[in-house]
């Protein structure tokens, strides 16, 4: 079977500093929604850069689509890019991911590096894409005066027009207010149920239903503790406590005093009446 | 909601993966090689950071570390200044040969040093080398490069011969190893000393206090920036389907100082707002009041000494 992505035993610090990640180990398959939990620092951005061949690993290896990953590769005809235009990569921060003038020539950057899509194509990919993401007021805009919710936006919305099929995604809803959040949800389900492979590094415990069927948690320790269906990771409390996703909260009702775990996972009831 | 457009939808299964798509080329006009420029990139990233955020080697034991900042930075600073008026190769070459002496003594990190060692003469030499020869610098020819045989260039008629002179030699090598020197003292003086006590020393030396406090953001600041730069040249590497022509490279470059100036100018106020609510008010504090013990007078009376008796050299 043919694994998109195939990563094998890999070790990566950066250069004068301890590991960031330790022998980490796992397959993505074509279609795949994956959810990487950690804690802060656990090396759960630097997997995101390492798997977007930004990073290479010091040890082990990674293969995409049988091909493996390297310096060289990624710099190689057709692989290099082909690799490029099918993953996106979607940055923590936002603002490293704007250095366009203007709304539309941030769009329209990586388009115009395929020869032959024609300017009313490149045009009509933008519209498309900035009425998709509710953005089209923003077209003539400086990215860099924009919002924080609407740089995320706007940083999507630079991946999603060359119609990638691999999504990398760090800490996707951070800074986002609830009705961009929303939209967010809505196009990356859309995605997904469309066959894209969504790749989300989080440590919102709320959010993780929503963006993933399978999660890959990384511990303190910078190893891969986990690896399994969202569901029973996120019943397991001893594990979540082990790498540091949840923490004991005490807290009073009156005069009584307990202790338990606290996580965010909001539950909610709604009736089926209507 | 708007509905995906036909063409977002992505090809996910192996087979459309391995179909490249219109557009894309099928074979490189070039073989393919490692990108020099993104690792020199992440090299100079690496020594600027760690110059700037290491403290380890400031916080090992070592005989530099134990000196004092105020003597510290009189007593290397000393001797930097020294080293400009020295017209003789050897008290450099003593100077030069005292630096790695230190360097060793502090526990300095080779790989650092070395750096400094090797890079900086080798650019200084570079910077220096039309000096060695005969048309710039006058002297009895040691190396021949070229006869011209009286030829002409146009109305002007060339010197008989371009070659490496003696003057020229001795003013390279004198230039080279005074760059080696004044930039080992400061590595020195930087490496073995955390950057608020070097502050704390600059003002007590007497540097005023706006230079100080500008020297004071820049370092904060600094390795904010750097790493920004990173961030955007790695999210630029993200998004480049095919190599580009030098001429889009270089528009992206301008692009991408222009972005870079914005956050700064930005970042830069944030950080200065934010020492501010904090109370700062361009004086350095430090945790521990610094005292003077008598090495550090110790070591000031050595590096004059060493300076007065270079200089009559």
């Amino acid at each position: 079977m043919q694994f998109l992505f195939n990563v094998d035993n890999i070790t990566f610090a950066y250069p004068g500093e301890g590991p960031c990640l330790l022998d980490v180990s796992f397959n993505v398959n074509f279609g795949e929604r994956i959810a990487m939990l950690g804690a802060n620092g656990s090396g759960k951005s630097t997997l995101l850069h390492l798997l977007d061949g930004l990073y290479f690993p010091s040890t082990g290896s990674i293969n995409v689509m049988g091909q493996k990953l390297t310096e060289e590769s990624v710099e190689t005809v057709p692989f290099g890019p082909r690799f490029r235009k099918e993953v996106g990569f979607l940055f923590q921060n936002s603002d490293a991911q704007l250095f366009c003038p203007t709304v539309e020539e941030e769009l329209a950057f990586a388009p115009l590096q395929i020869s032959g899509w024609s300017r009313d194509e490149i045009m009509g990919r933008i519209t498309d894409t900035l009425d998709l993401l509710g953005i089209a007021h923003l077209r003539d805009r400086t990215p860099q005066k924009l919002s924080a919710g609407q740089k995320k936006m706007v940083a999507l919305a630079s991946i999603l027009v060359v119609s990638p099929s691999v999504l990398l995604l760090d800490e996707p809803t951070a800074g986002l207010d609830p009705r961009s959040q929303s939209i967010l949800l809505d196009i990356l389900d859309q995605l997904h149920r469309a066959g894209m492979t969504l790749i989300t590094a989080t440590h919102d415990l709320e959010l993780l239903p929503h963006l993933a069927d399978r999660a890959l948690v990384l511990g303190e320790d910078h190893t891969l503790v986990a690896d399994g269906p969202v569901e029973p990771i996120l019943a397991d409390t001893d594990l979540l406590l082990s790498v540091n996703l949840i923490h004991a909260h005490t807290h009073r009702h009156g005069d009584i005093s307990h202790t338990h775990p606290h996580y965010h996972v909001i539950g909610h009831e709604h009736s089926h009446n209507s | 909601m708007d509905q995906l457009p036909e063409w977002m939808l992505p090809q996910s299964t192996p087979d459309q993966w391995r179909t490249l798509p219109d557009g894309l080329p099928q074979k490189s006009a070039r073989p393919p090689r490692r990108s020099a420029a993104r690792s020199a990139v992440r090299e100079m990233i690496t020594l600027v950071s760690g110059m700037l955020t290491d403290d380890a080697t400031a916080a090992r034991r070592g005989l530099l570390q134990s000196i004092d900042t105020r003597f510290k930075t009189l007593g290397l600073i000393g001797i930097l200044v020294a080293s400009t008026f020295m017209h003789s190769l050897v008290p450099l070459a003593i100077c030069y040969l005292m630096c790695i002496t230190l360097a060793a003594a502090s526990r300095v990190s080779a790989r650092r040093f070395l750096g400094v060692l090797l890079v900086v003469p080798f650019f200084s030499l570079v910077i220096v080398l039309p000096a060695t020869l005969n048309i710039v610098t006058q002297g009895h020819p040691v190396w021949t490069i070229w006869r011209t045989d009286g030829m002409h260039l146009g109305p002007w008629q060339l010197p008989c011969m371009l070659a490496v002179t003696d003057s020229g030699l001795f003013i390279a090598s004198r230039f080279v190893l005074r760059t080696a020197v004044c930039v080992s003292l400061v590595v020195l003086l930087t490496s073995t000393t955390r950057w608020s006590y070097l502050f704390h020393g600059l003002r007590a030396l007497g540097v005023p206090q706006l230079f100080v406090a500008v020297l004071n953001m820049m370092q904060r600041y600094l390795d904010v920036l750097i790493r920004s730069a990173e961030q955007i040249h790695l999210a630029k590497i993200s998004r480049s389907i095919t190599s580009r022509s030098t001429r889009q490279e270089q528009s992206w470059v301008a692009a991408g100082i222009g972005a870079l100036f914005r956050r700064t100018y930005r970042l830069s106020g944030q950080v200065y707002l934010a020492m501010l609510s904090r109370g700062y008010t361009g004086e350095v504090k430090l945790l521990d009041s610094p005292r003077s013990h008598i090495r550090d007078w110790v070591f000031l009376f050595l590096a004059a000494a060493l300076v007065a008796l270079l200089l009559r050299f």
